[in-house]
């Protein structure tokens, strides 16, 4: 899913089918966040699935969305960390493919948003891979963004630097206080639009220029 | 299938209007929010006329700036912006400049229209916000008119003062050494310091070298005593006024401790932007007979048609005005004692009502009388029956009208020795019919004008030693009640129609004269010594019977109405004075009035709760 020096050569030869030379500003984006019940896609599975949606630079908070998974097997420890109940998950939840029936037509034509795009994503490779949905083939994630910024600056870059909650505050945005998988996902909205604005400058740059490899 | 952004609603709720609306606003206004962050380089595209939004700011720093440049205020968290354009529909003309970076929720006009139209506590929010930005940023204004500054702003140089022992060679020294041409002489020291004389450099070449005086003398021998003096808080136009009525050139200026502070002259003065009303009142000073005050006073209307619109503190009109009925006032007094001698004993020369409120208008009449010693004999006592026909005369004449209820010093019953005039307010506190309410609320705005200030304050002292009974004050708290703020049932605006069906609302009689005799109940219980109705309310913030916000709110609401009025007055509208057809008004102004009156009706219900249930 992410963009590699092929796609970069094939744009600067004027095939550009994902708009990567447009302004950023042109670009909807969707920002995820997914709460699990662990570490390993292998093993575990997806709670819930969280997004907001950014179009024109604006947080469109009419269109966020927050589906819990009906059919999570073993809870096991994982509510200390999100706080969703077996009991909340049988009476609001929804089974896989109507989740990701909503959630991939909401993405069309967007561009994925993540912060730690590498845990999320494979999760999401996998419930998508299972029931046969195509998700949008860009993606970001803010975690890289502020790591090669602070690479660039050749600053040090401690072990929690890279939190959510570390990243906002260097762009001053305040600590957010609840942490499931939809203020996750807005924090991570708010931040991206802080990380496009501080690249950008005067001009919006290209959607290319906060596309990292890896 | 929008879910709940449960931090931003937590957020919401906590700020204003939101505190006091029901959940379900909240979350209306959650939901339809759009986030945006604010940078210096962006901060240029989110104000646009054509898409009018109401913003609210979650963090970050924003200035708001007028068109001129002119920073309106500093927006942090919780801070709205935008809501002018989307209540008045006008185009957009401030700007925004980001301080540090902003996050910032947005709201879409037809979100906010739905708010509105739901939610009454959200438009009153909104619209008063409006109002109150709107008188704000005038009064950001002060600075530029000159006349309304205040004395600190203009005085540049520190005190020079001598003692009164210092020779007058020294004095003369002084002055070269610090290049001015007057000096304040001082007794005590430091805190103790009081101003006792002024020397100027007109003293030391009409006093000492045309008289051939010894320079090695005290200058105790040669300076004025007893100058007049002004206050460090007091206002430019007032120095103004001072100078012009007693003819001088330097005024010390005091602070409210009575140390000398510094002195302002006339040069300063003219420094300052010349303006025709204060050079009128400097003429009509200096009139030398009725015809030429006739033809000044003439010159009114049309001059204050051109100030009005300059001016921004609306509450000076009404000073202004008063200052040229004084000016008149004083005048003719003079010329009076010119032709008929001087007076045979002290005399005050007082003012009522709106004269003495400092709120004249164009129509206001006469309200005078004249305060005497006690025991005056025949001659003395028709000595003053001429003085007071004949500038109530006069002043007719210049266009003040006569006092249909005869207050007038012409009039036997207001002029009166100290005795006469105290035991005239013994009565009326005394017993409180509808008549003597009625009194009460016209003499107890009493002013100074002209004659001996010391008898006044003679007067003002026993005055205040006059304590009226629970009673008096209950019956005034009751007839607050017998005018009513002219809003329905249904929150619409009452009018009243004339014979030819013009439809009005009276703002003097259902609106300012409300706040007047609330603002006077509060000022007689504490004791407050103002005439003026604002003033009257600077001084009640230090009492207890009014909170900050009800005195604001009340300043506000007197501002509005006024400056309503004014406008009413120079329109020329074909109504009977003091009134207004809110059919030409704005949607926005309408509701500014609707709000102006519904705090006025809350001011009077609690005055006459508290006063009418005998709990003080």
């Amino acid at each position: 899913m992410t963009y590699s020096w092929w796609q970069q050569v094939k744009s600067k030869l004027g095939f550009d089918p994902h708009g990567l030379s447009q302004p950023w500003t042109t670009h909807r984006y969707v920002v995820v966040d997914l709460e699990l019940t662990g570490l390993n896609p292998k093993e575990h599975e997806v709670v819930s699935l969280a997004w907001v949606v950014i179009e024109q630079q604006r947080i469109k908070l009419s269109q966020s969305g927050h589906l819990l998974h009906h059919g999570v097997l073993e809870l096991a420890q994982s509510p200390i960390y999100h706080g969703i109940t077996a009991e909340r998950l049988q009476t609001e939840g929804l089974p896989m493919a109507q989740i990701l029936e909503r959630f991939s037509a909401v993405c069309a034509d967007s561009i994925l948003v993540f912060h730690n795009s590498l845990l999320d994503t494979r999760f999401l490779q996998r419930v998508c891979k299972e029931h046969q949905v195509q998700l949008p083939r860009i993606s970001l994630d803010t975690l890289k963004i502020e790591q090669r910024r602070l690479a660039r600056q050749g600053s040090d870059i401690a072990f929690d630097a890279l939190s959510l909650d570390a990243c906002r505050q260097r762009y001053g945005l305040m600590a957010h206080t609840s942490h499931d998988a939809l203020s996750d996902a807005l924090a991570t909205a708010e931040l991206f639009l802080a990380q496009a604005n501080q690249v950008s400058k005067r001009e919006p740059v290209p959607l290319s220029a906060l596309i990292t490899a890896g | 299938m929008s879910a709940l952004h449960q931090d931003i609603l937590d957020f919401v709720t906590q700020q204003a209007p939101f505190n006091a609306l029901p959940d379900s606003a909240c979350d209306y206004f959650t939901h339809h929010l759009e986030v945006i962050y604010v940078t210096r380089e962006n901060q240029h595209q989110w104000l646009d006329s054509a898409h009018p939004k109401l913003f609210l700011l979650r963090s970050g720093v924003i200035e708001l700036v007028a068109a001129d440049g002119e920073p309106i205020a500093r927006l942090t968290s919780g801070d709205y912006f935008g809501y002018p354009s989307l209540l008045s529909g006008e185009t957009i003309k401030n700007r925004i400049e980001v301080k540090r970076e902003a996050l910032v929720y947005m709201l879409s006009q037809a979100d906010f229209d739905y708010l509105r139209h739901e939610y009454k506590a959200f438009e009153q929010y909104f619209v008063r916000a409006h109002s109150n930005r709107l008188l704000s940023s005038k009064y950001q204004h002060h600075g530029d008119s000159w006349s309304e500054r205040k004395i600190s702003q203009l005085m540049t140089r520190q005190a020079i003062t001598l003692t009164p022992e210092a020779s007058i060679r020294e004095c003369a020294q002084t002055m070269s050494a610090h290049r001015v041409s007057s000096i304040m002489v001082t007794q005590g020291e430091g805190q103790e310091a009081r101003l006792i004389g002024v020397v100027t450099d007109r003293d030391l070449r009409s006093r000492v070298l045309a008289e051939g005086v010894d320079p090695g003398l005290g200058i105790e021998k040669i300076m004025s005593v007893e100058p007049k003096f002004i206050f460090e808080n007091n206002r430019v136009f007032s120095a103004m006024h001072l100078m012009l009525k007693h003819n001088i050139h330097h005024l010390p200026v005091l602070n409210e401790q009575h140390q000398p502070l510094g002195m302002v002259t006339s040069t300063d003065l003219l420094r300052q932007q010349k303006s025709d009303p204060v050079q009128l009142i400097g003429r009509i000073y200096k009139a030398s007979g009725v015809a030429d005050l006739k033809r000044y006073a003439q010159e009114v209307p049309e001059l204050l048609e051109g100030f009005a619109y300059h001016i921004d503190d609306i509450s000076l009109i009404g000073k202004l005005l008063s200052g040229i009925s004084d000016a008149l006032t004083t005048r003719l007094i003079q010329l009076f004692q010119q032709r008929h001698g001087d007076a045979p004993t002290r005399f005050s020369w007082i003012c009522f009502g709106s004269q003495a409120r400092e709120e004249q208008t164009l129509h206001s009449d006469q309200d005078n009388g004249l305060l005497l010693p006690n025991d005056l004999d025949e001659s003395q006592l028709e000595y003053f029956k001429a003085m007071g026909e004949f500038v109530c005369q006069q002043l007719d004449v210049c266009g003040i009208r006569r006092c249909p209820g005869n207050i007038m010093a012409s009039n036997e019953d207001c002029r009166l020795s100290l005795h006469g005039w105290l035991h005239k307010f013994e009565r009326w506190l005394a017993s409180p019919t509808p008549e003597a309410m009625l009194n009460c609320k016209i003499f107890f705005d009493i002013r100074f004008i002209s004659g001996s200030s010391d008898l006044f304050a003679t007067f003002s002292e026993a005055l205040s030693a006059l304590k009226p009974d629970q009673l008096f004050y209950r019956a005034l708290a009751s007839e607050l009640n017998l005018n009513s703020v002219p809003i329905g049932l249904f929150n619409q605006l009452k009018t009243e129609a004339d014979a030819e069906r013009h439809k009005y609302i009276d703002l003097k009689r259902r609106g300012i004269v409300i706040i007047n005799d609330i603002v006077r109940l509060y000022a007689l219980q504490d004791n407050i010594r103002h005439a003026s109705t604002l003033e009257r309310l600077d001084a009640l913030t230090k009492t207890q019977w009014l909170s900050k916000k009800d005195i604001f709110d009340l300043k506000d609401c007197w501002r509005y109405l006024t400056q309503l009025r004014l406008r009413a007055q120079l329109d020329n509208e074909p109504l009977p004075s003091n009134c207004i057809n809110p059919d030409g008004l704005t949607s926005l102004e309408r509701h500014q009035l609707k709000e102006a009156f519904y705090l006025i009706r809350q001011a009077q219900q609690a005055a006459s709760f508290k006063f009418a249930r005998g709990s003080l």
